[in-house]
């Protein structure tokens, strides 16, 4: 039966390790320029060369992005990147840029990803760029799954969509707003998102009076009930947002998507793995949509009122960076109280630690890590060096214990 | 010489438009086919009709971002148009060419580059992969690089240079879904959106296709139409769509014939704020850097060992390390703050509590405090450094 990969963001090294270890199938990732998020930490060309190795070493897949809409100068520039991606053996780069494309292929024998950014949407598109030598389609968030199978069959050219995550309302590179009301390049890295704006909308210009909101903010993409549909029209490659987002996110988005395909790979038998559905509300999100993979995006994909649907139930906790028979020796990112419930992520479920007796490096026992403090719990037999932890969210802990009193 | 390519107010008055001096083309959208297209078929005919009567070239507008299923929908609606009324077609979708291509090889084809292709050689391998007569150059390109590339551009070039600047645009209903309107309305609904960050006030424009955002200010360059001339230019768009034609066609006709008392009438009919963009420059071309501290050292130096995660005064530091080190190596630490600091190793320890001669594999680490050193200090094989340093911490700095 076909089988989509799962790509996963990686905005630095140890995420592209995170994200691989919890289930991706291929990450994506940028090096310091050329792609669209600036602010990410992004990679230097030894992380580059070291999260291709792991990932190839686990048979697993690299791709850079090198999607920006680039000035002649930076253009300039990218040559020698190039002849630097292909020593690091990525197995493909994303483009959205024609003159970046046709750079990669003049200077390079990496395979070209189009990017989203191109805002590909139907089939003679794609047949138009599978002549300019790309092998794969990242079609617009327009696109639906029907419509994405029927790109592939008439084009003869592999699609990705994205399933999970943040969207733009606009056609993705087609937006230039903070280019004109803040002076950055949306389409190089710069965006400010507007969108995420409070509005009020009127009928004369700057009205005060007339309904307000979020109303350019969509909802975040969840397509996590619509495995099944992917592998029956053959999408190549099931894309997750977000290279800026946490370890946490990269884990829990691959490890949930991975068990979602390979349940529907396995016909759906009940009961699934676990709740697919809960696990991505255990994340900080805005309310979820489907956005157009099952029908156009109607009002409901407009984060108008900018909250979250559900509340996220857990919050990255730190991850493991040793453990013993009888220590696990963590990195906390946020603080944490002796006794508070800490889990254990791993690829088959989350596990309780017990963080009654918490110690710190001197071996002391101590009431309160602080964050970026090791903290040492007692040990676990399915702890592994890397592994994530997570804590429930204490405003979560304390209504349910009012709850329960 | 500089043409005019207009897209004309509604209800269109053909007789002032038509004096408009050196008009070369009307830009004609059916709304099925054109973003902001106004016209059914009936009335796309008779202005296509118009317009031919008073000399004028005719462009076919198709610019919407197309499915499959709403090329196949043009491609039906094209078959009903007297296609001898359209001199030209203009798309912005790849496939869209590609369709009218393979279905009118003969038909002129003009090319919306809108935003990006921002470099020479992405601009001329569009030209060469779909030969259009005509590419309209992005707003965010600065007359300058036309000055420099036009002569190698294999095309005529087109730039706006009056009109709404279209920020935002998706197929979704923004206005409707505010409002509580029904989803599917036919009729183009106009609105303001303003900012509760900034009060900046954006029209919005909501219709089949779905919603378009654009700019506070409208850009105008009537100023600059013989700086753009001289750049080479071949065409300059005017988009007059947004605005009452009976207040801005006379006084713009008078001052593109020369009467520069009319400018104040023609910015009176315009918005209340005006910009020339990217005109000048762009300066939006530096990509910003994120603000890494200068005073660590690249964390891909060879000789980095790892980094320190944690200290605690007299007692360690823990060391994340990705090479082995061992007792009696000097590590040349380097702090957030910016001091260099060469540090003997004394002792080793786990996590566990266990001495160690030798910290391998790379992990986690305990070593004897250091003074001055912080959690993100970067650690290095002092040996590599050869600056014959002392041990201890640096002066401090400023």
């Amino acid at each position: 039966m076909f089988r989509p990969e799962i790509l996963a963001p990686a905005g630095n090294l140890f995420k592209l390790k995170t994200a691989l270890r919890y289930g991706a199938d291929a990450v994506y990732i940028a090096g310091r320029k050329f792609g669209l998020r600036s602010a990410a930490d992004n990679f230097t060309l030894p992380e580059i060369i070291a999260g291709c190795r792991f990932a190839h070493e686990r048979g697993a897949k690299v791709y850079a992005t090198l999607n920006g809409f680039l000035f002649d100068e930076e253009l300039a520039e990218l040559p020698a990147f190039l002849l630097d991606l292909e020593r690091a053996d990525v197995d493909a780069v994303i483009v959205s840029d024609l003159g970046v494309l046709e750079t990669v292929r003049e200077r390079s024998g990496v395979p070209i990803h189009l990017s989203t950014q191109a805002s590909a949407l139907n089939s003679r598109a794609a047949g138009f760029w599978k002549d300019r030598g790309v092998t794969r389609i990242v079609l617009a968030r327009e696109a639906s799954i029907a419509e994405a199978a029927a790109i592939k069959r008439t084009a003869g050219v592999e699609v990705e969509m994205f399933i999970h995550g943040a969207m733009c309302t606009a056609f993705s590179g087609n937006c230039v707003i903070s280019n004109y009301t803040a002076g950055r390049d949306s389409n190089r890295g710069g965006c400010v998102q507007s969108c995420r704006f409070n509005y009020t909308l009127s009928r004369e210009r700057g009205g005060e009076t007339g309904p307000e909101g979020r109303f350019l903010s969509s909802k975040d993409l969840q397509a996590a009930r619509h495995l099944s549909s992917f592998i029956d029209a053959e999408i190549d490659s099931l894309k997750i947002e977000g290279r800026m987002k946490s370890p946490l996110y990269a884990a829990n988005t691959a490890r949930v998507y991975a068990a979602a395909r390979d349940w529907a790979l396995a016909g759906c038998p009940e009961p699934p793995p676990f709740d697919f559905e809960r696990e991505l509300n255990a994340m900080s999100h805005r309310g979820y949509t489907t956005g157009n993979l099952v029908g156009k995006a109607d009002g409901g994909s407009i984060d108008r009122d900018g909250g979250e649907a559900v509340a996220p139930s857990h919050e990255w906790l730190g991850h493991v960076l040793e453990a013993g028979p009888n220590h696990i020796a963590a990195l906390l990112k946020n603080p944490l109280h002796a006794g508070e419930p800490v889990e254990l992520i791993t690829r088959q479920g989350a596990v309780r630690l017990d963080s009654s007796r918490l110690r710190d490096l001197s071996g002391s026992s101590i009431d309160k890590a602080q964050p970026n403090q090791v903290a040492l719990f007692a040990g676990h037999p399915l702890a592994e060096k890397d592994l994530l932890l997570r804590m429930q969210k204490r405003v979560e802990t304390q209504r349910h214990a009012v709850l329960a009193g | 010489m500089l043409k005019l390519s207009v897209t004309p107010s509604l209800p269109v008055d053909w007789g002032r438009l038509a004096q408009l001096p050196n008009l070369g083309e009307a830009l004609l959208g059916h709304r099925r086919l054109a973003r902001l297209g106004p016209f059914d078929d009936d009335a796309l005919a008779a202005a296509a009709r118009a317009a031919k009567n008073r000399g004028l070239r005719v462009v076919l507008v198709w610019d919407v971002l197309a499915g499959d299923a709403d090329i196949a929908e043009g491609g039906a609606l094209l078959r009903r148009f007297d296609l001898a009324l359209f001199d030209a077609v203009r798309v912005q979708d790849p496939g869209v060419a590609r369709y009218v291509r393979d279905h009118y090889p003969d038909w002129p084809l003009q090319l919306i580059l809108e935003t990006g292709s921002h470099n020479l050689a992405g601009v001329r391998a569009w030209i060469r992969c779909l030969q259009p007569e005509r590419v309209a150059l992005s707003n965010e390109l600065p007359l300058d690089w036309i000055r420099r590339h036009r002569g190698v551009l294999e095309a005529q070039v087109e730039v706006q240079a009056l009109g709404r600047l279209l920020l935002f645009y998706t197929p979704r209903k923004l206005i409707g879904t505010a409002e509580d309107e029904p989803a599917e309305t036919r009729r183009a609904i106009h609105r303001f959106i303003t900012s509760a960050e900034d009060r900046k006030s954006f029209p919005l424009v909501e219709n089949r296709h779905g919603s378009f955002m654009f700019y506070e200010k409208d850009l105008y360059l009537l100023p600059f139409l013989g700086e753009i001339a001289e750049a080479g230019v071949d065409f300059a768009r005017l988009d007059l769509s947004p605005y009452d034609g009976a207040r801005l066609l006379p006084p713009l006709n008078a001052y593109l014939g020369g009467d520069e008392s009319a400018q104040p009438a023609v910015k009176d009919a315009l918005s209340p704020k005006l910009t020339r963009g990217f005109f000048k420059s762009n300066r939006t071309d530096k990509q910003f850097a994120k603000l890494h501290n200068p005073r660590l050292r690249r964390r891909d130096a060879p000789s980095r060992l790892g980094s320190v995660l944690e200290t605690r005064k007299r007692q360690y530091l823990a060391l994340l390390t990705e090479k082995p080190f061992a007792v009696g190596d000097v590590l040349a630490l380097n702090t957030p703050e910016g001091r260099d600091i060469r540090h003997l190793i004394a002792w080793i320890r786990t996590a566990a509590g266990e001495r160690r001669t030798k910290a391998d594999p790379p992990g986690l680490w305990l070593v004897n405090p250091a003074p001055g050193v912080s959690s993100g200090t970067q650690v290095f094989t002092a040996d590599e450094q050869g600056d014959g340093r002392q041990l201890g911490p640096s002066p401090k700095k400023g």
